[in-house]
Formats: structure tokens, C-alpha cells, sequence
């Protein structure tokens, strides 16, 4: 379209990637600018204090994976991306427990630590089906960013992360990609930016006590 | 199993673009009230200009690394914990009462049972505050306690869990790093904001919780 300017994405192409979004199992999908995506240093240290179990477990999780530097760099580099999320009943995100489930890696009999695993892993495919598509449309360039930690996800079965315990190689370097927060991405504060209801749930949060949860996924092009 | 401490802070609200300057006094006067209905001694609104940080303190945490944690010292290379302290806004400085004979554990064990509850209170505390203010909507509280966690929580295992890359933290809920592992000089910075503390025929330990 001769209306935009060199170098913003086309509108209908990135309609069209907010659709694979919307089409494929996201809850709500917006085009939103490259610019307007905070990072705070504080994101990572999340991570870290108090010390999420898979905190220094994963490559991509803190204290390893993208720097706030790089990711400053990174988000430098693109005009737009594709947000989206899936919409996650709190009966299964804030289950009873499920954190400690989730710590453990021991099913629950409830079964809510596979169905979030399911919310998790669209998620993933989600990001990894807008890159594909982006490509096709012309793209020059993606980077994708999940929610949680790749390890759960991907390589639930084994015992440690290949990238960083073993011969270095990710198991599944083609899906495999950090999480907002862990890049230092204000996931939260964008979600509210954007007009989602997001609530702070924890490990002492239960279902009664949020109305919904979510988990996020972005998709930036250029 | 996890101490009564732990008790949900209720409602718990959403996260917003825009934080309200009144809403955020009000969270921090009724986590101030927390604090002095968990027992702290003195509570005080600290931010981020009254933290006084010291090099010398983080030098000296090195130094005593016989006992090494993940929170002691604090080694996180491609990350700036001064940086992210200074983001926040509001912070919440307490400290507790502790008996005039505890000597400063440093980041080595601590024997006494005695003493090592008041270390455990101190984390219990600061890890309940940090969760109401998450729940509250300040969703990047940040806590930070006094000693080596793993002298407080983990004095049964040979090594601190978390340290080892297979495995995770035995006390994720209450092991919080020291003021003085992210180099917080906490009496500097409890005189600065004009914070009373017990004389010197007394001890305590601090903690604080950089809220917003």
C-alpha cells in the first residue's frame, strides 16, 4: 500500500497475523507498536527474588538468557508485533496447589497441571504459526516470545535442559523461545496498556479469588 | 508446610496502566500496619533516594562466602540489582527485636535456635509483605530480609539447592537475600529516614520491601 511509510508493516498483513492469532485458539490478539513495549530491570529480578523454581534451571530463564541490553537492542529493531492471549479459567491457573504441582512436575489427579501445560504449549504454537506466517507475508525478520519457562513446556520428560546441563544443544531450537519476563518485558503492564483485565496470581492465589488468568504471547516483525 | 504467616491478601486486585499516587499511599500505610501487627519493631516508608548503598558492604558479603547461597552473595552478571532497587518508588524498611547477646552471623550458620527463629520471623515477615503487596497489584514487590537464607532455611542440606542448576529452592515462599547481599546499608539507610533503632545495649535485624 503506497500510504505507508518505508518501513511500517503493511495493515492488512499484520490483520492477517493477528487472525492466525485469533483463528488458531487465542482469546485476543492486537497489533500493537514495537516502541510502546516496556522493559523494566525489575522484571527479571522476579525471576530471581524470590527465586522461581526454575530460576537459573532453563537457558532462557533468569540469571541466564537475553540481557536487558539485548533486549533493549532487540525490540530496537522492529516497528510492530502481534499480542495476543489465551485465556486461562482460574479453576486450572489458580487451582488449589498448583504451584507446588508445577514445582514437583507430579500430575495432580485434577489433571490441571497437563491442561495448563495445553494453555502453555498454544501459546507456543501460537507464536511460532504467526512467525511462519509473517515469513510467507514478506517479513524480512521475527522474534517470538512466549509465557513460563521452555523447559516445562518442550522438554517436560526430561530431567534438565540440554542447553545448559548437556552438550549445549536445545532439544527443540525450532519452538523454543524466552518469555516475555524473562527478557525483562513488562508483560503485566502491557496486558493492562492494552485493556486486558490481568490479576496477580501466585502460589498462595485460589480460583474464588480472581475472576480469570491469562497467558501471553508476542510476535514482533519487521 | 507453610507457617500462618502465609495468609492471602484479599482482594486481590488487577493490575493497572496507570498507578494511582493515592491508592499507592494507602497500600503502603496498611503494609506498614501489616508489619507492626507481624511484630516488627519500627516500620518506616523508605524510597529510593534514603537507600544508602555501600560497596564496601557487598565487598565484605564476598569476603564471607564460606557458606555460599544463592542469595549470598548475590551473583546475577548480566543483571544490575541496584539498577532495579532504584526503579521502585516506595519501599517499606522494618526491622524486629532481636536479644542483646546475637552476635552478627554474617552469611555463616547460626546455632543458637533462638536466634535462628528471629532470622526465620524476620523472612517469614518480609515474604508475607512482599505477597500482600503482590496481590495488592504491585506485582514486582521485591523483599529482602538479614543473613544468608540458607543459614535460616536450609542448615540440613549440604549445599544450597538452588545453587545447583537440576534444582530449585527448598524455601521459595520465604528465603529472601539480605539487605546487605545487594549492598543496602540498612543503618545508614534507617537514619536517613529519621527511623529510631533499638540502642546499642540492644540488637535487631532489618528488612525491607520495595513495594511500587
Amino acid at each position: 500500500m503506497d500510504t505507508l511509510n518505508p518501513g511500517t508493516p503493511d495493515p492488512e498483513k499484520m490483520e492477517t497475523l493477528r487472525n492466525v492469532a485469533i483463528i488458531h485458539g487465542a482469546s485476543a490478539a492486537m497489533v500493537i507498536h514495537a516502541k510502546d513495549i516496556p522493559v523494566d530491570p525489575r522484571v527479571r529480578f522476579k525471576c530471581m527474588i524470590p527465586k522461581c523454581y526454575m530460576s537459573g534451571r532453563c537457558a532462557h530463564c533468569p540469571p541466564y538468557g537475553y540481557s536487558m541490553e539485548k533486549t533493549r537492542n532487540i525490540l530496537k529493531n522492529y516497528n510492530q508485533a502481534i499480542f495476543f492471549h489465551v485465556r486461562v479459567e482460574s479453576a486450572i491457573i489458580a487451582a488449589k496447589n498448583i504451584s507446588s504441582v508445577i514445582a514437583s512436575g507430579m500430575a495432580d489427579d485434577a489433571g490441571n497441571l497437563y491442561s495448563l501445560g495445553g494453555h502453555y504449549m498454544l501459546v507456543y504454537t501460537l507464536v511460532d504459526m504467526i512467525r511462519k506466517k509473517a515469513m510467507k507475508l514478506g517479513f524480512s525478520a521475527t522474534e517470538g516470545f512466549s509465557a513460563g519457562n521452555c523447559k516445562d513446556v518442550l522438554c517436560y520428560l526430561k530431567q534438565s535442559c540440554r542447553k545448559l546441563n548437556g552438550n549445549g544443544k536445545c532439544r527443540k531450537p525450532d519452538i523454543s523461545i524466552p518469555s516475555m519476563e524473562s527478557v525483562g518485558i513488562d508483560v503485566f503492564l502491557l496486558a493492562a496498556k492494552t485493556g486486558w483485565h490481568v490479576f496477580p496470581i501466585g502460589g498462595q492465589c485460589e480460583p474464588e479469588f480472581v475472576k480469570r488468568g491469562m497467558l501471553m504471547g508476542l510476535v514482533l516483525v519487521a | 508446610m507453610e507457617s500462618q504467616h502465609f495468609i492471602l491478601h484479599k482482594p486481590i486486585h488487577p493490575i493497572t496502566a496507570e498507578k494511582d499516587p493515592l491508592r499507592l499511599e494507602s497500600d503502603i500505610t496498611a503494609l506498614c500496619n501489616k508489619a507492626t501487627a507481624l511484630g516488627a519493631g519500627g516500620v518506616a516508608v523508605a524510597g529510593p533516594e534514603d537507600l544508602v548503598f555501600s560497596d564496601e558492604i557487598i565487598s565484605k558479603v564476598k569476603a564471607d562466602s564460606n557458606y555460599p547461597s544463592i542469595h549470598w552473595p548475590i551473583d546475577y552478571p548480566a543483571d544490575d540489582l541496584k539498577k532495579a532497587i532504584l526503579a521502585f518508588r516506595k519501599g517499606i524498611f522494618l526491622y524486629i527485636d532481636a536479644p542483646p547477646d546475637m552476635p552478627d552471623y554474617g552469611g555463616g550458620p547460626i546455632p543458637d535456635r533462638n536466634h535462628l527463629n528471629i532470622y526465620v520471623k524476620l523472612h517469614e515477615m518480609v515474604a508475607h509483605i512482599e505477597s500482600a503487596a503482590f496481590y495488592m497489584g504491585h506485582y514486582l514487590a521485591m523483599g529482602f530480609a538479614a543473613g544468608n537464607c540458607r543459614s535460616v532455611f536450609c542448615t540440613e542440606e549440604g549445599r544450597c539447592t538452588a545453587a545447583v542448576r537440576t534444582n530449585g529452592c527448598t524455601a521459595p515462599y520465604k528465603g529472601r537475600p539480605s539487605m546487605a547481599a545487594a549492598g543496602i546499608d540498612a543503618i545508614k539507610t534507617a537514619q536517613k529516614i529519621r527511623l529510631q533503632l533499638p540502642g546499642a545495649d540492644s540488637s535487631f535485624l532489618a528488612g525491607l520491601v520495595m513495594v511500587a
